[in-house]
């Protein structure tokens, strides 16, 4: 962490002394404990206040497509963001040469805040001490010692993709995330456990972790690749929804949203982490990307691909078809 | 509001006469696209073939014009099942319209089944304006398909 720390400021610092760039996209401690927040660096002394750790789990790359073009903006961030930037570039959004990419190696993944939550019981934690990979989070009337591995970001735990493939500047940094993580584990694993169940097993699954579901937005909110001026959801000119409690509305709401992230998902899981429900939301995404690379061979996205949906070839598999006797 | 300039005029409606179990009959909603399947279907018409008059027919350009989205709400507001129909592959009248529909319906299906959702209920074909057999028979098989799974009850019984 210090050696990344290190590297950061400096190619930081040149950038901002340099005037290469207007301003640079960082983390800086939050109020709470364990919450970080966006900084903008534009001045050399701002540097002192930008953290990077395992817990800078927001995607700055949302913050970008505020920004009007033509502004070089510098921004520091993990493989998965540089993915999702990449769909981005890719669908227009962002010019490539307005951003400079900073990209560090993702050595211990990021914390799940909803996982922190659910094992310390929903209580609150004022204080929090790291030792190793043991984190120890200090209550009212709790103290209670957590493994890394326990509070890591599933997303993390299955993520095989660790080194930035787009970068300008590349931090120096050695990886110590094969020590956390032991086994070798399929990147799709839990998308094959799930469909091993029956279907009124998952259509119940779905209906019950739906209902929990309370429209308030967080996941498209947070998505990086969610970037519609308006929403289906929002429209009234088609009204597609009319903005009920019903549990039809919110199973409606996210099979399209599933259907529009197809094959574009990046597989950050800011969806899920930013649940107040705690919902696993993103199991439904995974599952799109995973049926893009069975059927389409097309699961990783690189600068220049065009997007799944937006492209075919001839000889696309067409088993589902009804054809006539 | 920005998006009032390219309006859509686009309503699904639900079937709506009174409905108990004992006079269900299935209720069909067809998209076809308005160069081959709509023409089969009129083919089938003109040609006096027999088929099923469970199926209300929504013409639209092209079968790559269907959101997802319209058959979701079809089923939601209360159709027993979908039938989307558009031209054979490489004979779209826009090219290549049906290519793009192909890979949006694969998503459509596979996430209907990754979701234990009856993918029976959604229906895909491609009927080019010379068939209109063709055209009875999958009507006759998505009816007969239908009346087997029962009304549809996916998002009404939540």
């Amino acid at each position: 962490m210090e050696q990344i720390k290190k590297s950061l400021n400096e190619i930081v610092k040149s950038l901002i002394s340099e005037k290469k760039v207007e301003y640079v996209f960082g983390f800086e401690e939050g109020t709470l404990p364990l919450k970080s927040v966006p900084l903008y660096i534009e001045k050399e002394e701002d540097i002192d206040r930008m953290i990077w750790n395992e817990y800078c789990n927001l995607n700055l790359v949302k913050f970008l497509l505020e920004e009007p073009h033509g502004k070089k903006i510098g921004i520091i961030l993990k493989n998965c963001e540089i993915r999702s930037l990449i769909v981005l570039i890719n669908e227009n959004q962002i010019n490539r040469e307005d951003i400079v990419i900073i990209g560090v190696p993702c050595s211990y993944g990021i914390i799940d805040f909803n996982k922190v939550s659910k094992l310390i019981g929903g209580k609150e934690f004022t204080e929090f001490k790291k030792n190793g990979n043991d984190y120890t989070f200090k209550g009212v009337d709790f103290e209670k010692t957590i493994k890394l591995q326990d509070i890591l970001s599933n997303s993390c735990v299955y993520c095989k993709d660790k080194n930035p493939v787009e970068y300008d500047y590349l931090v120096e940094a050695p990886i110590e995330f094969k020590t956390i993580q032991e086994e070798d584990i399929d990147e799709y694993l839990d998308v094959i456990e799930f469909e091993k169940k029956k279907p009124k097993e998952r259509w119940e699954y779905f209906k019950k972790e739906l209902e929990k579901c309370t429209l308030c937005m967080a996941c498209r909110e947070s998505c990086p690749l969610c970037y519609c001026k308006v929403c289906f959801i929002d429209s009234n000119q088609p009204q597609w929804f009319d903005k009920t409690e019903d549990l039809s509305e919110k199973l409606l709401f996210h099979m399209t949203r599933a259907i529009h992230l197809a094959g574009r998902c990046i597989m950050c899981e800011a969806c899920t982490r930013a649940c107040p429900e705690g919902i696993n939301i993103h199991l439904l995404y995974k599952k799109l990307r995973k049926m893009s690379k069975d059927r389409w061979n097309a699961d990783k996205i690189e600068l220049g691909d065009p997007s799944v949906l937006g492209s075919y070839k001839i000889d696309d598999p067409q088993e589902f078809m009804v054809k006539e006797d | 509001m920005e998006d009032t300039e390219k309006t859509e005029e686009i309503q699904v409606i639900a079937p709506t006469d009174k409905v108990t179990d004992e006079n269900w009959e299935p209720k069909i909603i067809a998209f076809l696209c308005n160069w081959c399947s709509y023409a089969g279907a009129d083919l089938a018409g003109v040609s006096r073939i027999q088929y099923p008059p469970n199926v209300r027919v929504v013409r639209v350009p092209c079968s790559g014009r269907i959101n997802p989205l319209f058959i979701l709400k079809s089923l939601q507001v209360g159709w027993d099942s979908v039938l989307v129909s558009g031209c054979h592959p490489g004979d779209c009248h826009y090219i290549s319209g049906n290519y793009y529909a192909r890979r949006k319906f694969s998503v459509l299906d596979d996430l209907f089944e990754f979701m234990g959702i009856d993918k029976g209920r959604v229906n895909f074909s491609w009927v080019s304006a010379a068939e209109g057999a063709a055209f009875a028979n999958i009507i006759e098989k998505v009816t007969e398909k239908t009346r087997k799974l029962g009304p549809n009850r996916l998002f009404k019984e939540l």
